[in-house]
């Protein structure tokens, strides 16, 4: 199979044609300003429209984009949501123009309605679903509508849309190339059912959703013609050209003020799904008066497992960071790619082959998420540019997926979307993370009461709440993440799976001397007692995933190991744990206001241990009063420490560069040491 | 508008100002005072106004009215101060955090879309109630009510000392599932009252969740208990101060609170969080009542004050936009409220030049308020507003500015807007104040539109109600775009919500979660249990009229009107539509309702939205209960002439008008003078103490027999 690379490279604008820049000139007064704004509001609508009529549950928590593109499939802006689906829809126009536009047998016309959700097409991974309508007006081409949302369930070999069995393409359930699957204006039943039957776990809510995404688009479609009617055409064109190149100019505007330099960070992950083992990533940022340049040679190979991406997967992945931080304040449109170049070699495992298991790549990417916070970060400190040189974001991305027929005996698959939206943030400059501060990929989604929860899903939370010493210390420590079990209840069995990582080595990395939150191992409890227990009014139940694991007050059988977890059934009693990964500290512990340690110790944010061997903080025992001399004390001891242990650059490479892991913990890594 | 004069007070508390209303035996008076620290003494102040306006001394007014209808902000600016009780908060065990986590990313909630996308800054908000605070209790219900794990009460009472001991002065207790099987929360507050007794010097008030709120979804209910509690000492505080003074003056009737969801209350009926927008909201049922009156279906209800833009939107007679997610500050919370969708513009909105993106234009959410003002005030304020533009375009005259109490300076208006806008773009003053106008009027146009065209309706079909300070000066500039060709301003326009607040219904609204599955998915006919159903709406009406009786009304004074919370089977989004019956007899009755839903459905989201074999189901009751007050009304005037009279013409001024290119002489007419029946082609100003018509060429303005002002414009 052949990789389109022609139009899935092709995230930067196309080239401004002498016309389009010759619109702007059209654009008087404010018009450019309200038309902005006008737009915009169009595609809240088709945003609003979409939540509104879909049924799975990404939808609630706002996984979405709603996105319009130029006549040429350039983004202009978006209503989101995440920013992967903005970025992704471009490649994946471009390539229905392409391929469709002059061929007979498909064309494109007005009223048609496209769909595709196979990231070798420009896609995130197949969970990721796009409908694409085109917007005519007076018999031209004139725009793109797009709607992308995740769909929990694809039809793969495990349940839940990401499956971590896969081993290639074939294992990963529907994929569909860019197809016309309605014409005008209506879907075509015979091709919903296609799609229900290859995904047969949930066949209603694929219906549903397809329709959903139909309904936001084609709102997008008809508030874009009439104002095209209103406007007319080169009034549209001229505010499209505008939204790309202002925002093109201001991103190399802004680029220019940054130093100079070479940026590096390298991040690791320990498993690709189908096994343990060590893949790194690297990348080296290179900046040069306006121009950025993203290197991640240096990366893993591509794996044998589903923990794979593409290059512009990859990409899209770097949207996340640069239109959340850097460029937060500009419009979101292609333009911001233009001065940016990104190298990422083929073969590795941000630019698999196409034949490859990618129904993670959004997991894989959580590596490149974290590399490029961190070059980042360094080049905007180093620019002075403080408040949002921030240390990393938890992006581990904590996903579980419950799988089966409910208590109502309605058949369902389903992200728990509680972890996934609390992961902590990372700690600023000057003050600390975010406490559960949300989904990175969609970074205003909400996870949902437990209430809700367990109306609709056959299982009891045994509890919920910030997860103690998740958080990644330092002067100003990551936000924390959670810690939640799960009791199977009222039915005879389901199915979890567990896609996160980081039980032995965190993506997440240290950042100016702030350490990385903590690893979570993989937790489960066979044949429980906990609901005899809870009937006959135990008193002991645990409140937390400690007193679970150190107490065993509940009776059963334990199993602790590493996620991430393959599909298993758990039967009624049994229990399953989740975490979410704090984010990233920032700067020096010892140089963390003590006040600020207990205060955490109060909220049960840290340990006493913690508080005392990593923060080296003197209290009271009894009253938790600060014991200023005796702390100075210990910190300057520690400081001490550190200096005696502390090595030449020489002798430390000399004992460093001797050290390597076994081979079977190399066995993804690619050659050892690598580039470095 | 009919029924016979009443005299009625209607007083509503905003940031800025305090506005009165009054209705007394056949005449109306209006007054404003600066809001004032204590509330209680700006009440009073402001009565005393109306009273000398009515020519009356205040204990003569009070003694002869009949109803006080009162809008007040006070909870909102207790919860900014953050000045309430320290509270504890028992809630499950295990569960301790679930309000701080706020299901993620609670720092979205109340920002601007702007501030949202600023991740590196966001952060969530200081909680109501610290960590230290919260206790969890070892208790546990299910999904169907059902106590999994029985409450351990020495434990409870043991976590409930430790809170005691760190000083709270009051309890929220918020369990889950408490909405389906209050047991535990029920027997915690017993608990709490042996411990702490009415009687004892340690008294501890207890909220409990499912009191204030039984519905589903542990985070709103739990916020919805924690304000109530944390804002109820202070609102009563100042109620009963009022309540006091009040009396002492001659008062012998209730104050009836106004409410966010669309009715008054008396103030036993009344929880802190139905105080909340009671204002705004009041001018939505203000608008709806009008509407009726001039058997108007479809209104957009505009309120263009200082520093926002808020809109209702009436449809079909009835206000479509309820609050689909009620944030009060930063919190969601559970109630039935009335939505005003709101952006920041308005007369005090500041504008600037973007120093990127090709040096765009941009125009709030910041203010400058009412200190230091737009640049015209001579207050220091030194950047240019909306106000600054409408001065240099000639549509507010310096020289009459709240009838020439507060003079305003062109010069400075002028120069803020050199400096900080046509001097960066290169062009000159008058272009940069056309910009500033034209577009502050386009954004609001752009919301008004999407809010209409999200209820799934055609905003060209609607009248638009035009009020607040800036409302009648710009009101011509937002329809410009979106072909709406009829625009009511009212003569009291500054005072339209405390005005509205006197056409407003004593409200009681019961919700209740509970599922009822109407149609099976894939199944044909209904499958609702009708005998469970009815109980449960039986069981609202009997709490409804209890409650009613409490306020001393009759249940035959009832009107009660079913709302039900619908969706898909599968589907998250709930459409709230009204039920076509109370009670049903038979399946005839429920297709009659899925008729009304799949009809109500299918205008916003087409008929492709329709999910065939998708299964229907009820999540929430939602009981109103609705008793009739004596209302004011608009008395009738005899039509007089069309043409006004000489003397309502007071001169000519320069005044820019696009429609022209430019500045022309333009006729100005003195409000005051005009009579009904009158009419004035555009372009015209027309000045009024408190508001400033703007009439450009294509409009006609004409007073109708209730001396109300009609803009149409001319096909």
């Amino acid at each position: 199979m052949t990789l389109e690379t022609t139009f899935t490279e092709r995230l930067k604008p196309e080239p401004l044609e002498p016309h389009e820049l010759k619109c702007i000139e059209l654009l008087k007064g404010v018009d450019y300003e309200l038309a902005q704004e006008k737009l915009n509001l169009i595609l809240e609508e088709g945003k609003e429209i979409m939540i509104q009529s879909g049924v799975s549950s990404m939808l609630r928590s706002g996984d979405i984009a709603v996105g319009l593109y130029t006549a040429k499939g350039d983004l202009v802006t978006t209503a989101c949501g995440s920013y992967l689906y903005a970025v992704c829809g471009q490649p994946q126009i471009k390539y229905i123009l392409h391929k469709w536009k002059n061929q007979p047998t498909v064309g494109i016309r007005p009223g048609d309605i496209f769909f595709a959700n196979d990231a070798v097409f420009g896609g995130v991974h197949n969970a990721d679903q796009f409908v694409f309508m085109p917007i005519f007006y007076q018999g031209s081409l004139t725009a793109w509508a797009t709607a992308a949302c995740h769909q929990p369930e694809t039809g793969a070999c495990d349940p839940g849309g990401m499956p971590i069995k896969a081993l290639s393409r074939y294992d990963e359930g529907m994929k569909i190339s860019p197809m016309k699957i309605g014409e005008g204006y209506l879907l075509k039943d015979d091709i919903l059912e296609m799609m229900a039957n290859m995904v047969s776990r949930t066949p209603q809510m694929q219906i549903f959703d397809v329709r959903a995404r139909m309904i936001g688009c084609d709102k997008v479609r008809l508030r874009i013609e009439e104002f095209v009617k209103e406007k007319g055409i080169d009034f549209l064109t001229g505010v499209f050209t505008k939204m790309i190149k202002s925002s093109a100019e201001e991103v190399r505007r802004r680029i220019s003020t940054w130093i100079d330099g070479t940026f590096r960070a390298v991040v690791f992950t320990d498993n690709i799904g189908v096994d343990a083992g060590l893949v790194r990533s690297f990348c080296t940022l290179t900046k040069k008066k306006d121009q950025l340049i993203l290197d991640f040679s240096g990366t893993s190979p591509e794996t044998p497992g589903p923990y794979n991406s593409f290059k512009h997967t990859t990409i899209a992945h770097n949207a996340i960071y640069l239109y959340g931080f850097p460029f937060h304040d500009l419009p979101l449109s292609a333009g911001i790619w233009e001065p940016i170049d990104t190298i990422v070699p083929l073969g590795s495992c941000l630019n698999a082959n196409p034949e490859a298991a990618v129904g993670n790549s959004v997991l894989i990417c959580s590596l490149s998420m974290c590399l490029i916070h961190i070059v980042m970060s360094k080049i905007l400190f180093a620019s002075k540019k403080k408040t949002i040189a921030t240390s990393p974001f938890g992006n581990n991305g904590d996903a579980f997926v419950m799988s089966g027929t409910n208590q109502m005996g309605i058949p369902f698959s389903d992200l728990l979307a509680y972890p996934l939206n609390t992961e902590g943030g990372g700690a600023r400059y000057d003050r600390d993370g975010v406490d559960a501060w949300g989904f990175p990929w969609c970074p205003w989604g909400k996870g949902p009461d437990v209430e809700e929860e367990e109306e609709d899903k056959p299982h009891l939370h045994l509890f919920q709440k910030l997860l103690k010493d998740s958080c990644g210390h330092g002067k100003f420590r990551g936000g924390a993440g959670i810690t939640v079990a799960w009791v199977v209840q009222n039915v005879a069995k389901v199915v979890y799976q567990s896609n996160m990582r980081s039980s032995r080595v965190q993506v997440l990395q240290s950042f100016f001397g702030g350490y990385p939150p903590s690893v979570h191992p993989a937790i489960q409890i066979r044949n429980s007692d906990v609901m005899k227990k809870m009937k006959n009014g135990y008193p002991n139940l645990p409140t937390d995933v400690y007193e679970l694991i150190k107490n065993r007050e509940i009776s059963g059988d334990y199993y602790v190991g590493a996620n991430p977890l393959e599909s298993q059934t758990f039967s009624e009693g049994d229990i399953l744990v989740g975490c979410s990964h704090g984010g990233v500290g920032f700067g020096d512990v010892l140089e963390r206001d003590p006040e600020a340690v207990m205060k955490d110790l109060r909220q049960e944010i840290i340990s006493e241990w913690v508080a005392q061997n990593v923060y080296f903080v003197v209290y009271d025992p009894q009253t938790w009063q600060i014991d200023d001399e005796n702390t100075r004390k210990r910190r300057e001891s520690a400081r001490r420490q550190r200096i005696e242990k502390g090595k030449t650059y020489t002798a430390f490479m000399k004992e460093w560069t001797r050290q390597k892991p076994s081979l079977e913990i190399l066995k993804y890594y690619g050659d050892w040491p690598g580039e470095s | 508008m009919e029924t016979k004069p009443i005299n009625s007070i209607e007083i509503d508390i905003g940031g800025t100002f305090i506005d009165c209303f009054v209705h007394f035996e056949g005449n109306t008076a209006t007054a404003k005072t600066p809001t004032t620290f204590d509330f209680s003494v700006g009440f009073m102040r402001v009565l005393k106004i109306a009273a000398n306006q009515l020519r009356l001394k205040i204990e003569h007014l009070l003694s002869k009215t009949d109803i006080i209808r009162y809008s007040t902000t006070i909870a909102r600016n207790k919860l900014l101060e953050r000045t309430g009780p320290e509270l504890g908060l028992i809630t499950t065990e295990g569960f301790e955090d679930s309000v701080l986590i706020g299901k993620g990313a609670q720092w979205a909630d109340g920002i601007s879309k702007r501030d949202a996308r600023n991740l590196a800054e966001v952060t969530k908000p200081q909680p109501l109630i610290s960590r230290e605070n919260i206790v969890g209790i070892k208790e546990r219900v299910d999904y169907r009510g059902e106590l999994l794990r029985p409450l351990q009460e020495e434990d409870l009472r043991e976590k409930l000392h430790q809170l005691v001991d760190k000083g709270v002065q009051g309890i929220v207790v918020t369990l889950l599932w408490a909405h389906k099987n209050p047991f535990h929360e029920l027997r915690t507050r017993e608990i709490i009252e042996e411990e702490y007794p009415e009687s004892s010097i340690g008294y501890l008030p207890v909220v409990l969740s499912h009191e204030v709120q039984p519905l589903k979804g542990e985070y709103k209910r739990s916020l919805t208990a924690i304000l109530n509690a944390y804002l109820r000492p202070s609102l009563a505080e100042n109620l009963s101060s009022i309540r006091n003074k009040l009396h002492k003056q001659g008062y012998k009737g209730e104050i009836y609170i106004v409410h966010g969801s669309g009715g008054v209350a008396e103030i036993r009926g009344t929880t802190a969080l139905e105080t909340f927008k009671g204002g705004s909201v009041a001018g939505i049922i203000g608008s709806l009542e009008i509407a009726r009156h001039y058997s108007l279906e479809n209104v957009i209800v505009a309120d263009m004050g200082g520093t926002s833009f808020d809109i209702g939107i009436i449809s079909n007679g009835k206000s479509q936009l309820y609050w689909e997610k009620p944030l009060i500050d930063q919190w969601t919370v559970n109630s039935t409220l009335i939505e005003s969708k709101s952006i920041g513009a308005g007369g005090g909105s500041i504008a600037r030049i973007s120093q990127f993106l090709g040096k765009k234009l941009e125009i709030g959410p910041e203010s400058a308020g009412s200190m230091p003002g737009p640049a015209c005030y001579n207050q220091g304020g030194v950047e240019p507003t909306v106000t600054d533009a409408d001065v240099v375009l000639g549509y507010i005259n310096p020289a009459f500015f709240h009838g020439g109490q507060f003079q305003l300076e062109r010069d400075l208006a002028e120069q803020a807007i050199y400096e900080k806008i046509a001097h960066p773009l290169g062009i000159d003053v008058e272009e940069a104040a056309i910009n500033i106008k034209n577009l502050v009027d386009g954004n609001m146009g752009n919301v008004m539109f999407k809010e209409t065209h999200c209820q799934g309706l055609d905003p060209r079909n609607f009248t638009l109600f035009s009020y607040g300070g800036a409302g009648p000066t710009h009101c011509c500039g937002i329809v410009k775009t979106y072909q709406i060709s009829h625009i009511i301003i009212f003569p009291f326009s500054p005072f339209f919500n405390a005005f509205s607040a006197s056409l407003m219904d004593i409200l009681h609204i019961d919700e209740f979660s509970r599922k009822f599955i109407v149609s099976h998915p894939g199944e044909k006919g209904t499958s609702l249990d009708i005998r469970m159903f009815n109980q449960a709406v039986k069981k609202m009406i009997e709490k409804a009229k209890h409650y009613v009786l409490g306020q001393r009304f009759k249940p035959q004074d009832l009107q009660f009107y079913l709302e039900l919370d619908m969706k898909y089977t599968k589907q998250l989004h709930l459409k709230r539509v009204r039920s076509p019956i109370l009670f049903f007899q038979d399946d005839k009755d429920v297709e009659k309702l899925l008729e009304v839903f799949t009809s109500e459905y299918s205008k916003i989201f087409g008929q492709a939205g329709i999910l065939q074999g998708g299964g229907i189901s009820i999540e929430t009751l939602i009981l109103q209960a609705v008793c009739p007050l004596k209302n004011a009304y608009f008395p009738k005037y005899k039509r007089i002439r069309s043409t006004p009279l000489s003397h309502a013409k007071k001169g000519l001024r320069n005044v820019h008008w696009d429609e022209y290119g430019g500045y022309k002489q333009t006729a100005i007419y003195d409000y005051h003078a005009l009579e009904c029946g009158n009419i004035i082609d555009g372009p015209a100003v027309i000045e009024a103490r408190d508001m400033t018509i703007v009439l450009p060429l294509g409009f006609t303005f004409t007073i109708d027999l209730y001396m109300n002002n009609h803009l149409e414009r001319l096909e």
